[in-house]
């Protein structure tokens, strides 16, 4: 497990802010409503606490989109939110003034592309922090518990897998809503991604 | 046995493949130059192959510069991201015509996915997919979603409003009914009648109530029956006036019928006539200030006869005017007289003059009191 001193948590939550930055304006645009995207925390952890801390934030009960990414690291990317937030922020972008029981086909592809800004965004920054290109393919809807939006989002079936931990915080018309965007990879290309880490903060310190 | 061979798709069965795809799909080099164009997009762009292959996409399209679109394929050529951009926020998506009819946009789901080559040449695959049905199918639910939303809403407000309609004469009649169980004997004949009248009374309130919710669930569900003949106006009017006699004589006004003595006959239902009569009379009646003369006339023109009733009260306050042909509203002004109306009374009758293809409005002047007319078509025949 990587464990980042404060410095390389500093630098990596500021980081995923830039990145957030613009993917934010991005969607602002799209809506022509101001919207705020903001970092608060960064941390890694093992899959096995993921599903145990998304259950107990989100009641059981997930939406997300995920994309698989490829480059010198290989994963998937995945953004989820409580699935009654995921259908409160898709409605606040929409402009929805007549809520469904579920998210309709609509909404699916709404929250599809606004996850697919963020998970791209996001995803930039760490192609930076590489100094490398890392590709990604079509983002997925997903819907179901914890685990099985986790699993599902997981093509490479790794157990041993560690994960880069983004809550995201959305902020529209003074509405807040919390979201997550992980980043899962398997052991080796968390090890790149550590000494790559190391090497960018040496690069900007020295 | 002969060794299985191993078939590779040429490159005319894949374009083949692809040209019958039923999708949109693109390709452009790292420039944003047009290498492929399929048979999809040629028939929904009109424009064929040889138009625009080695061609910049935004040169074919510069509506489409500085859309997403446009940022898409620039993030999937220069950082390898792949995009997905739905119908819902994309301002700018490619003009893409059902059958080339320019007033049929095709409503459009765009993938955009970088492809990469063992070369390290880089395109940008774009696929379209044309999601025009499902989202008329959506807008349709949603239409349908919001519909039923407005009739719950009118619903609740109709139950809440008869409840409270229905309660109000009940209890008082329970009221003066327990009254009189429980003191017989200690109730004098003469208060005994008193309690007797106010059970009568609102009894009488809640028939009529009951009988103009029937008519208004008749109207609702369109099963008012019209029973229609050749009448004269006239006589309806006076027979109206001698119907009211009781209750202008008690409330201390009058009618003062100023009768068109050649007036046409007209062919309508009698009896609903004497209904929207009886209903603008007794509203005048309950406005008219003491000693004052209610004015009814009759007149025609333009093959429609006109009846109006003008009384001398307060008038209509401007806020109500919008809402007075609505079931259940009263306006809470003066009606020092004290006479109970069900709400229902004005919207049974404007559908009732609807229904014959009249008119029923009111001009309100609130110095000088209020003016309802209707209209009826001159019979033809």
């Amino acid at each position: 497990m990587v464990e980042l001193s404060e410095l390389q948590q500093d630098m990596l939550t500021e980081l995923f802010n830039i990145g957030m930055g613009n993917a934010a304006s991005a969607l602002s645009e799209m809506v022509s409503e101001a919207i705020l995207l903001s970092i608060p925390e960064v941390s890694f952890m093992e899959k096995s606490e993921l599903t145990n801390l998304l259950e107990a934030d989100s009641g059981g009960h997930i939406s997300g989109v995920s994309q698989q990414f490829h480059g010198l690291i290989l994963g998937q990317a995945l953004l989820t939110f409580p699935t009654d937030k995921s259908l409160e922020l898709v409605r606040l972008l929409l402009q929805d003034t007549v809520p469904l029981e579920n998210l309709t086909e609509f909404e699916e592809e709404a929250l599809t592309e606004i996850g697919n800004i963020i998970l791209n965004a996001g995803l930039s920054c760490l192609a930076d922090i590489f100094e490398d290109e890392i590709t990604s393919d079509l983002p997925i809807f997903n819907s179901g518990s914890c685990s099985e939006v986790i699993e599902h989002s997981n093509q490479t079936n790794s157990a041993q897998q560690t994960v880069l931990y983004l809550q995201v915080d959305f902020n529209i018309e003074k509405n807040d809503i919390k979201g997550y965007v992980m980043y899962l990879f398997d052991i080796q290309s968390m090890d790149k991604l550590a000494t790559s880490i190391e090497s960018y903060i040496e690069k900007l310190t020295a | 046995m002969p060794t299985p061979t191993k078939t590779i798709p040429s490159e005319e069965l894949l374009t083949q493949v692809i040209d019958t795809n039923a999708t949109g799909i693109t390709i452009l080099d790292k420039s944003m130059n047009i290498i492929f164009w399929n048979q999809w997009m040629s028939n929904a762009s009109s424009l064929a192959k040889e138009d625009v292959l080695h061609k910049n996409l935004f040169s074919v399209f510069p509506e489409m510069k500085n859309s997403r679109i446009e940022k898409a394929i620039e993030l999937s050529i220069s950082k390898g991201n792949a995009s997905f951009i739905s119908h819902t926020f994309n301002k700018n998506p490619f003009p893409l015509y059902s059958n080339g009819d320019k007033n049929k946009s095709i409503r459009q789901l765009t993938y955009i996915k970088p492809v990469n080559l063992k070369n390290n040449e880089r395109y940008c695959f774009i696929q379209i997919n044309d999601s025009t049905t499902s989202v008329y199918r959506e807008e349709q639910l949603r239409k349908m979603a919001h519909d039923a939303q407005s009739l719950t809403k009118l619903k609740s407000g109709f139950v809440s409003s008869v409840s409270h309609e229905l309660r109000t004469p009940l209890t008082s009649i329970m009221g003066a009914l327990g009254l009189l169980k429980n003191g017989t004997d200690k109730v004098n004949p003469e208060n005994m009648k008193t309690m007797l009248d106010i059970a009568y009374n609102n009894a009488d309130r809640l028939l009529l109530l009951i009988s103009d919710l029937l008519d208004m669930e008749k109207i609702e569900s369109g099963k008012m029956d019209f029973n229609f003949s050749t009448i004269n106006i006239n006589e309806l009017i006076d027979l109206c006036i001698t119907q009211n006699k009781g209750l202008s004589d008690k409330y201390k006004v009058q009618f003062n019928f100023n009768k068109d003595d050649n007036i046409p006959l007209v062919f309508a239902d009698k009896d609903r006539i004497i209904q929207v009569l009886n209903n603008l009379m007794s509203n005048a009646v309950k406005f008219e200030p003491n000693g004052g003369t209610i004015e009814i006339t009759s007149s025609h023109e333009n093959n429609k006869v006109h009846v109006a009733v003008l009384d001398h009260g307060s008038g209509i306050p401007d806020e109500f005017k919008d809402k007075i042909f609505k079931a259940f509203t009263q306006a809470d002004v003066s009606n020092t007289k004290n006479i109970s109306g069900t709400g229902l009374g004005l919207a049974i009758s404007k559908t009732i003059i609807e229904q014959h293809h009249g008119e029923l409005n009111f001009d309100c002047n609130n110095k000088r009191g209020t003016c309802f007319y209707f209209t009826l078509p001159v019979n033809k025949q």
